[in-house]
């Protein structure tokens, strides 16, 4: 048989920089192989690295106006809109088969996902944050409080990407270009194709601009992560919670540390959203927020709380959820998981067994056969974290305000709720939400997609890596003195 | 009721007996039909093995073959009391260490312990000591009298009571290993030409190495001495590869690698599993180190994502089906990881938790955190 073969470098490194020889890494389907090419680094390299590209964001991406940044941005987003394009093809071919995710998903997110970079949406996220379409990211601008201030980005990004979601590196990378700073980046090798391929194009239409980004795939250890913390004034890192601690640890006091860790996120739905006429979609809209991604993102419900006195029962809606969630399975079929993974949903399978011998109103749905999804109902009040991978836990409840004392031990890990419920119970159900710490909300359907003006688990992303210079008044009106052409 | 009982524990007795030695063309119809009135009992007295079958959609009209039993989740002997007797009048109740979480142990109750001591009497036989009557044992891990409720103290005192010479004895006392006394009656068996089986658990053994090395010790063994270990390293820290582990034993006692046997066995189960290399070697065969089930035993090797019977040589979850389980649950799903070849099985570990591959964050992962 023969089978198709694709070669791809899952690294960029400025133009003015040669390194050695490539290693080779092969990944192979029944009809296709991937060759995933990469150099292998060393510690002197990443300083070498770390000075040019200081050097080439001098020389250009400094002198850029963000509106010129945001133009480069938008073309390269552009290009990927067009589905002819042929790295989106590649893309759309090559990372179903690194990352096992369904290939008419990835297609359908990676389209979506592109969206969120076009001039339109940049605009509005530089807006959101820095307002004047960042005019004080390129130049001092007069403040309110008299006198004048201008944003300054890092000196050096050392960034650390997750691999759990193609494209979601995209976001901290386009981040550090909007306020100017050159971006030295470790790729995670579970997902280091779209952050190689998206800065190729970047390189295509400008690649000045591209020589101040170098992103490189390395196994994690200490010697690497150390440099890369070494020669940058900034870190962020994106992971699960023991990487995150890992880099953390290592970062000096006088360096900034942004991260973006281990979250959860949950559903509540309102009986309003469970009337005859409503409760389909509500249904339909939350099997796909549970089945994007296979809740790989943070951004996914974990659990889902459903309100009593529907039109439909709470057992109801679980049953119809399995439904859905198994037509999900036969058009976007779910990853094909490690042992481990697997085994995970096993144990969460045979927990709720085992829950419903002592109480005969839990309920398990599972797939047949497979962990293709399970969804495991609870008719009391609870919370808990899924094993992912389309397994889910349904809650019964009576009140929403009975939240609070359930998801107060999670705090620090709640980040998106997806709801369905009435304007008139929406703010205050908010309120309390948001004393808990919950970032985002969303409609139900929209939880793997969020705006382009969100903030990343709660903070700012452009305000957070900047710092701020001021003028101030009293020199502002002094120097007027020292014109010598005063009156 | 109790005649019902003794009626299912006289027939395992008489089984046991009957195949410990090998097995005749009626043994997979006699293991079937023992498990199915076995299940049969199960079904009518244990309650929440009754609700589990339902929930599997399982009863003793629809299962004919023992392949068929509705499969309890060792973590069920957590959570729940499985005894198809009353547990206030159980003989023993064996807990686990809590090998993962220490507050949660299983208790298992045995409410006779007669097939319990027949099926441990005849695997040891069978498996351990095939060629002998007696032999000298050196226990690393206590017996029953200073840890009461477990089940491999238990089987340590029987094992020293039914096979064990005069000379055997416990070397750990006061919560340790007392190597000074260990060091000193291996000498002395050692002068005397002196067969001896040592028996610990994997841990045991580490510590007894790690022991050696900071005062260095070799033992000539007597030809025939045997190196007895049992489980992995469930919940220890210390993670060292079991024939890395075989090879410094084997060089600290100057004992072959045939010598060497390896026994699961676990809370849960009542009948143990061993490796073949012993039995093989006294029937003067190719030695195999993988396990064997006894008679009243069988296993399959579930498709982790199926939760089917997978083919041989590929991993999977360890289903096993012990009759002298009666009175609590015959059919049990552990979690162990194992893989089947013609010889027979060989476990690879204990299933560990999934951890997310980014942000997002898993149960396991969230324990753990808590």
């Amino acid at each position: 048989m023969t089978s198709k073969q694709t070669t791809i470098d899952i690294f960029h490194i400025p133009t003015n920089i040669t390194l050695n020889t490539l290693t080779e890494t092969i990944i192979e389907n029944e009809s296709h192989t991937v060759v995933l090419r990469y150099p292998e680094i060393s510690v002197t390299e990443i300083k070498h690295i770390a000075n040019v590209l200081q050097t080439n964001q001098h020389d250009y991406l400094d002198q850029l106006t963000t509106s010129q940044i945001i133009d480069v941005i938008s073309q390269v987003a552009e290009k990927w809109t067009d589905p002819t394009y042929y790295l989106r093809q590649v893309a759309e071919t090559v990372i179903p088969i690194t990352t096992g995710y369904n290939a008419d998903q990835v297609k359908l997110e990676l389209k979506r996902f592109i969206r969120l970079f076009r001039k339109k949406e940049l605009k509005r996220f530089v807006n959101s944050e820095i307002g004047h379409a960042g005019a004080m990211l390129d130049d001092f601008q007069p403040n309110l409080a008299g006198g004048f201030s201008k944003f300054f980005g890092p000196d050096l990004i050392f960034q650390i990407f997750s691999g759990n979601v193609p494209g979601i590196q995209l976001w901290t990378l386009i981040m550090g270009l909007l306020v100017k700073s050159p971006t030295l980046g470790k790729l995670s090798f579970s997902e280091p194709i779209m952050p190689a391929l998206f800065v190729q194009t970047l390189a295509e239409i400008d690649s000045r601009l591209a020589d101040s980004i170098a992103i490189l795939p390395w196994h994690s250890g200490q010697e690497l992560e150390k440099a890369g913390i070494e020669v940058a004034d900034t870190v962020v890192v994106c992971g699960g919670e023991i990487a995150v601690k890992k880099i953390k640890a290592q970062v000096p006091l006088d360096k900034k540390v942004l991260s973006y860790g281990y979250k959860i996120g949950f559903v509540i739905v309102g009986r309003e959203a469970l009337t005859p006429e409503y409760y389909p979609q509500t249904i339909k809209k939350i099997a796909e927020d549970i089945s994007i991604y296979d809740q790989q993102s943070c951004l996914a419900p974990q659990s889902i709380f459903v309100e009593r006195g529907g039109a439909i029962t709470t057992d109801e809606f679980s049953a119809l959820l399995a439904t859905e969630l198994n037509n999900y399975q036969i058009k976007y079929s779910r990853a094909i998981l490690q042992e481990s993974e697997k085994l995970a949903i096993e144990k969460m399978r045979q927990a709720t067994d085992i829950e419903s011998i002592e109480n005969s109103r839990t309920l398990l749905f599972a797939s047949e056969d497979s962990t293709s999804w399970t969804v495991a109902f609870h008719d009391h009040l609870g919370f808990s974290a899924s094993p992912l991978n389309r397994s889910v836990h349904v809650f019964s409840i009576d009140d929403f305000l009975q939240l609070q004392p359930i998801l107060k031990p999670y705090q620090s890990y709640l980040q998106t709720a997806g709801v369905a419920i009435a304007p008139k119970r929406l703010f205050t159900l908010a309120n309390v939400l948001g004393k808990l710490g919950v970032s985002r909300m969303s409609a139900v359907g929209q939880m793997n997609h969020v705006s382009s003006a969100w903030h990343h688990d709660g903070h700012f992303n452009l305000l957070d890596l900047v710092r701020v210079t001021d003028i101030e008044n009293s020199l502002e009106v002094e120097s007027e003195y020292f014109d010598a052409d005063v009156e | 009721m109790s005649d019902e009982s003794d009626v299912i524990q006289a027939r395992l007795v008489k089984f046991i007996q009957q195949y410990k030695e090998g097995k005749s063309s009626e043994y997979e119809v006699d293991f079937n039909q023992l498990a199915m009135s076995v299940f049969d009992y199960q079904f009518q007295n244990n309650l929440p093995y009754k609700k589990f079958a339902q929930l599997k959609h399982k009863n003793p009209l629809t299962v004919k073959n023992w392949q068929d039993l509705p499969l309890i989740p060792i973590e069920a002997y957590k959570q729940l009391t499985l005894s198809t007797r009353d547990t206030t009048q159980a003989e023993d109740v064996f807990y686990s260490s809590g090998t993962t979480n220490a507050q949660q142990k299983s208790r298992h109750y045995i409410s006779d312990l007669r097939v319990w001591e027949q099926s441990m009497i005849a695997g040891f036989k069978q498996y351990v000591i095939p060629t002998k009557e007696k032999i000298t044992i050196f226990s690393l891990f206590p017996d029953m009298s200073s840890h009461p409720n477990s089940s491999l103290s238990r089987y340590i005192t029987t094992a020293m009571q039914v096979f064990g010479t005069e000379n055997s004895q416990v070397f750990f006392k006061h919560n340790q290993l007392d190597y000074v006394n260990l060091i000193s009656a291996l000498k002395q068996a050692q002068a005397n030409h002196e067969q001896v089986l040592v028996l610990g658990a994997s841990f045991s053994y580490v510590h007894l190495l790690a022991y050696f090395d900071q005062h260095p010790q070799t033992f000539d063994l007597a030809e025939g001495s045997i190196i007895f270990d049992t489980g992995g390293f469930k919940g220890q820290s210390q993670e060292v590869s079991m024939s890395t582990l075989y090879k410094n034993l084997g060089q600290v006692f100057n004992v072959s690698r045939e010598q060497i046997i390896n026994m699961y066995g676990m809370t849960e189960i009542s009948s143990q599993c061993y490796d073949r290399n012993l039995i093989d070697l006294s029937q003067n065969q190719s030695t195999y180190f993988d396990k064997m089930p006894p008679a009243w035993v069988k296993i399959q090797i579930l498709d982790v994502e199926t939760l089917q019977p997978i083919e041989q040589g590929k991993r999977g979850l360890l289903a096993y089906y012990d009759l002298a389980n009666w009175d609590t649950c015959l059919a049990i799903l552990t979690e162990d990881i194992a893989i089947q070849n013609e010889h027979g099985f060989t476990i690879i570990g204990r299933a560990k938790g999934s951890e997310a591959k980014g942000c997002s964050i898993a149960v396991d992962e969230l324990l753990k955190v808590r």
